[in-house]
């Protein structure tokens, strides 16, 4: 729901932007007759408007799913374990303090080379020990990467 | 085969985006929930149909050139 609310945000703030841009390019198709003038080319440009949205929309969902988490896996484990397909869940939270987290599901042979780079971690007292891959912070950014069952999860944000 | 007018070329494109967008859209709601993509994709796609049966209408490019001769 968080994620609804950040893209509600970013529409809000791109809001005269994408409109400034879809009447330039509803003017050029217009001179280029792809769409009607008059009254009927109004539709064409709510399409383009819509378009714009469409495409914002889009692109933050390629970057949220597939390039961000794969650049993050590359920089904390050494290469993407989990792509896009394998992907179970996807949370992002927070607003002044963003954070997302991925949820995936690996395959036996990586799970398998994964679990052998688990951080040791104190024992805790009751309950399965997470494997830890990878944990850091600093004062204002934080990121932790581990397993849990058959799923690699990782999270980065800001706190 | 019928060639597209410009306006068919231009509706198109918008069509392929919604559906994109729909396709991608349902992808993240049943990742996250998030219903924005959906929504845009879908009010797009409606749009698209809409303008198509009144553009239709219209005097002008609607057949393609290679009928029209």
């Amino acid at each position: 729901m968080a994620y609804d609310g950040a893209m509600l945000l970013a529409s809000i703030v791109l809001f005269i932007p994408i409109l400034a841009i879809a009447a330039i390019l509803h003017l050029i198709l217009r001179r280029l007759r792809f769409v009607p003038a008059g009254r009927a080319g109004l539709a064409g440009y709510a399409l383009v408007a819509l378009g714009g949205y469409a495409l914002l929309f889009l692109g933050s969902a390629l970057n949220l799913l597939v390039l961000k988490p794969a650049h993050l896996q590359a920089k904390y484990l050494g290469r993407a374990y989990g792509t896009p397909l394998a992907l179970r869940s996807f949370e992002h939270s927070g607003f002044q303090d963003p954070a997302d987290e991925w949820h995936y599901l690996l395959d036996e042979t990586d799970l398998a080379a994964l679990k052998r780079s688990c951080i040791v971690q104190p024992p805790v007292a009751k309950g399965p020990e997470p494997c830890v891959l990878y944990a850091d912070r600093d004062e204002r950014w934080f990121a932790e990467v581990w397993l849990e069952g058959s799923e690699l999860r990782m999270i980065d944000g800001l706190h | 085969m019928a060639v597209p007018s410009r306006r068919g070329v231009f509706l198109l494109l918008a069509a392929m985006l919604s559906i994109l967008s729909v396709g991608v859209g349902a992808w993240l709601f049943w990742l996250s929930g998030a219903r924005h993509l959906l929504f845009v994709g879908g009010l797009m796609l409606c749009l698209t149909v809409l303008t198509w049966i009144w553009w239709r209408r219209l005097p002008g490019e609607v057949v393609a050139p290679s009928r029209r001769t």
